[in-house]
């Protein structure tokens, strides 16, 4: 119990204000007596229970457990490809649940456990190609769902990992070749036509309002309509009226950009940066190889996702679809967001054994 | 050891610097959207939500001169269509066709048609729906949301048929009218008529409804609204009886009549024959009674009194006497031998009677329409001095009527030749002309006003409508003719000799002292193996001492004009004199 003495409040405080902040959103866009706002606290609740929990756990033993928990994860995600591949939801004992939003807290265990005193910095080709196949499993057996969204945040493992190890300029050359044939061959033979739209949609945003660009065009409407001020609560007529589709959910920071204006998104990003410069602060007191590494993947996946959906809302970024972490709407996501932050306090916390 | 982890340490930097950047991004983009173009956002966020109905404005209403309502406008509960709300026309369409009973297929051609439409104006899709028929609509428009009820306001005619080309008709107005007439589209505007003529003071405002809706089009609130104004209350000079009158009398014929005051230029009663019916033509739909109007042969839509240039016949030969006289060629009590043909040239013109009429003077001549008088007085005249006598009349010119699309007519002269024919004129055809034959051409009205200058013994006025709009009177123009009093009083004394005992004689009233002509046009028949009768043409002038009412019928094809159109337009001043002593 010591242990949750060392948690960074900062982290806690602002990650706390900003599910606050989302709950504000929800009932903004769906109504205090909805069943969306109570579930929502209900999930936070829940959430805090597990970040805890998680800070207990010494973070070594996940690591080491993390093999087990990786093979459990694929197995996970197969049934769902043979259960007709249509859902990414799981159930048990009565309880949906999304495996890939576990794999978002697994994944940074596993690579970790198979970096940590092994891959040579730079990397070299043999662990580009070990780390991306890690990744990479999981991020084709996700986008066989279909779930897109979720696949494309797997990508920030990859990432991250270059980030945090560094890639030589041959490979850095090769993988961006690569990429763009990767797109080409996808485009022709992988995308299915309203992916195709989305992207299309989004070169051509003067497209009709009512088509494909649809939520992109509502979304840029309900942030800038807002104003410096905002237009308060009430007269959220973007959200309210349901020309903002999935305002509750992917699309949470629009709603408060709506309510609060300028302001408002000016507070948003206060608490982001708060929650990531504090979670980076950490990574200067660490001494431990394996910590460092968990860290930045951690919290490099957290951030990915954060940017990305603020990209997609002000319209900078395809649609994809995924929430923002601890604003928006839905159980999954904020439980692997706090879980994460309970691995990075986790950390924090057990830097002395 | 240490080195590695400085190494990995130092790498990681660049990851929150790029969180920073992409923050920094973010943010600078919601600077744009929300400041520097937030006004434009909140706007099209408005246009979002706020749902702009139109609310049509009655157009205004049309009385006759006793006040009796011959044009106004009816609730109609009309059905229409919002293709911005509307996911699948075709689903929507079949469903409302099984609940109205108008097949589908009407339903998607008028919702096809309307394609230029904007987005959010809802299509009218079908009117004049009973109660039974909106509540069933009301029933299934939880499921359609674009479909919305509109109680509309429409024109009617109480008599569509009776007064169909001076009321003309109304419809949605067309790409053209639209810019020409600053309307919008959807807005009926008058297409004929005195509804074309007057557009502008029946249109009234329009007025708004402003609504609060949901993405998926279901109204919330009313935010704000305008009531549409009516548009002016137009009265008439027409007097409905008598035109319902002549109306009936020319059933079943082609031509046309007019009845007007000589003294206003007030027309009492024009009807043209066939006629349409104003109703459907001013219907949204009735596509297959318009197309039959446009490709009948028998041209409904064509208003003869004032469209129909006819050549007029004797009637021309008062126009002839006057110049005569004006230019001193002959005195009325001058005699002319008709033998009963003229020679000219190296031609022989025939008077109409073989035997011919012996010694005429001017009274005989008119009153048993002489040719070969009027051929020696026009002989004598010459074409150049017959044009400028009669210059001032109502011929080869526009009569100013306040109805569009009026035509002029030819008042045919040398000059006139050379420049529309590019040939020189004959001398001959000066003969023709002396008699009202060759390319001289009027319509009814022009026929009729040129009664109005003989009955008013040298002026007649611009011939109208128009009584008052929204309370301002009609003002037109007086023309005078420059001919002296006792010219007319001469050739009135010739014209009352043809209704007491000449070619007029049908045209008589007991107890009303008639002046008139008849006419009979010869039309140059294309296939000679058919006989073709002439247009009878009758103008009439009553009472002769003070006249109150000038009468011209024009009857195409029907025969001779002392036996067609003399009968008729006596049948019609017995009415007109016998109803008014009655009703004043």
């Amino acid at each position: 119990m010591r242990r949750l003495r060392e948690i960074d409040y900062g982290i806690l405080t602002s990650s706390i204000l900003l599910s606050v902040l989302g709950l504000v959103g929800i009932w903004g866009s769906k109504g205090g007596n909805s069943p969306y706002f109570v579930k929502q606290i209900l999930w936070i609740t829940l959430s805090l229970i597990v970040f805890f929990l998680l800070v207990i756990i010494d973070y070594d033993k996940l690591i080491n457990l993390s093999p087990w928990l990786y093979g459990g994860l694929i197995l996970s995600l197969i049934p769902l490809l043979r259960g007709g591949g249509v859902s990414s939801w799981f159930k048990i004992g009565g309880v949906w649940f999304q495996p890939s939003e576990l794999g978002k807290i697994i994944l940074p265990l596993f690579l970790t456990k198979i970096m940590t005193k092994k891959a040579p910095s730079p990397l070299s080709f043999p662990w580009l190609v070990k780390i991306s196949a890690i990744a990479g499993v999981p991020i084709i057996l996700i986008s066989f769902q279909p779930d897109l969204g979720t696949a494309f945040i797997y990508l920030s493992f990859i990432l991250s990992a270059i980030i945090v190890f560094g890639m030589k300029k041959v490979h850095v050359k090769a993988a961006l070749a690569l990429s763009i044939l990767i797109f080409i061959f996808s485009w022709f033979f992988l995308l299915k036509g309203y992916q195709k739209d989305r992207i299309i949609s989004f070169l051509n945003p003067s497209e009709d309002t009512r088509g494909r660009s649809f939520q992109i065009y509502q979304s840029k409407v309900s942030i800038g309509s807002g104003k410096f001020f905002g237009k308060g609560l009430k007269e959220i007529s973007q959200a309210k009226l349901k020309f903002l589709p999935a305002a509750h959910t992917d699309f949470i920071f629009s709603v408060i950009a709506e309510s609060f204006g300028f302001l408002g998104v000016i507070v948003v990003f206060l608490l982001y940066a708060v929650l990531f410069l504090r979670i980076f602060k950490i990574g200067a007191i660490l001494d431990e190889e394996r910590a460092i590494i968990l860290l930045y993947l951690t919290a490099g996946w957290l951030a990915f996702q954060v940017v990305f959906n603020l990209l997609i809302a002000v319209g900078l970024f395809p649609v994809t679809g995924f929430p923002l972490p601890f604003m928006s709407y839905g159980g999954s996501d904020l439980l692997s967001s706090y879980a994460s932050l309970g691995v990075v306090n986790s950390i924090l916390a057990w830097r002395w054994k | 050891m240490k080195e590695r982890v400085e190494k990995l340490r130092g790498k990681s930097r660049l990851l929150s610097e790029l969180i920073l950047a992409f923050f920094a991004l973010v943010v600078l983009r919601c600077f744009q959207l929300q400041i520097i173009k937030g006004g434009l956002y909140s706007e099209l966020a408005r246009r979002n939500s706020i749902f702009r109905i139109e609310l049509k404005a009655p157009r205004g209403r049309i009385y006759d001169r006793e006040g009796r309502i011959i044009a106004e406008t009816r609730a109609s509960f009309s059905l229409a269509i919002i293709r911005a709300f509307s996911r699948s026309p075709t689903e929507t369409l079949s469903e409302v066709s099984k609940v109205i009973n108008i097949p589908t297929s009407i339903l998607l051609e008028r919702f096809h048609s309307q394609k230029n439409y904007p987005k959010r104006k809802p299509i009218v899709i079908a009117e004049n729906l009973s109660m039974k028929q909106v509540s069933r609509i009301e029933f299934i428009k939880e499921k359609f949301p674009e479909l919305v009820i509109m109680a509309e306001p429409l024109r009617y005619y109480p008599y569509p048929e009776i007064l169909s080309h001076v009321l003309g008709y109304v419809g949605e107005a067309t790409k053209r009218e639209i810019k020409e007439l600053g309307v919008e589209m959807g807005d009926f505007v008058g297409k004929k008529g005195l509804e074309r003529e007057y557009d502008k003071e029946l249109r009234g405002k329009k007025g708004y409804r402003m609504m609060l809706r949901d993405s998926l089009g279901n109204p919330l609130k009313l935010e704000e609204e305008a009531f549409p104004e009516e548009g002016e209350v137009i009265k008439t000079s027409l007097d409905f009886r008598l035109q319902r009158f002549i109306f009936r009398k020319m059933k079943g014929k082609k031509g046309g009549v007019v009845v007007l005051n000589p003294k206003t230029g007030g027309v009492l009663a024009m009807v043209s024959s066939p006629c349409f019916n104003s109703n459907k033509l001013s219907s949204r739909f009735e596509n297959n009674y318009k197309l039959k109007m446009m490709n009948s042969p028998q041209e409904p839509l064509y208003t003869r009194t004032i469209q129909g240039t006819y050549p007029i016949g004797s009637v021309f030969k008062i126009a002839v006497a006057i110049a005569a006289l004006k230019k001193g060629i002959i005195k009325p009590e001058d005699r002319i031998f008709c033998p009963g043909f003229f020679y000219f040239g190296n031609r022989n013109f025939k008077c109409w009677r073989t035997g011919g009429h012996g010694w005429v003077n001017l009274y005989s001549a008119i009153e048993k329409s002489c040719n070969v008088y009027f051929y020696k007085v026009g002989a004598k005249l010459g074409i150049e001095k017959l044009v400028e006598a009669i210059s001032k009349f109502p011929f080869g010119r526009k009569t100013g009527i306040d109805l569009p699309n009026e035509k002029s007519g030819i008042l045919p002269s040398p000059q006139w030749k050379e420049k529309t024919l590019g040939i020189p004129w004959f001398p001959g055809e000066t003969i023709s002309l002396s008699i009202g034959q060759g390319y001289l051409t009027a319509t009814p009205l022009q026929i009729a006003l040129f009664g109005a200058a003989i009955a008013n013994r040298g002026w007649y006025p611009q011939p109208h409508f128009l009584i008052s709009h929204g309370g301002k009177g009609w003002k037109g123009k007086v023309n005078n003719t420059g001919v002296d009093k006792w010219i007319f009083e001469a050739v009135l004394k010739g014209m009352r000799r043809v209704v007491e005992k000449g070619t007029g004689k049908a045209a008589r009233v007991a107890g009303v002292e008639i002046c008139g002509k008849t006419g009979t046009a010869q039309i140059v028949a294309l296939e000679k193996t058919r006989e073709v009768k002439s247009h009878s043409i009758f103008l009439g002038i009553a009472p002769c001492k003070d006249p109150q009412v000038v009468i011209s019928v024009l009857i195409e094809r029907s025969g001779e004009g002392g036996e067609i159109a003399a009968p008729m337009a006596g049948d019609i001043l017995r009415y007109y004199f016998n109803e008014k002593i009655k009703g004043n």
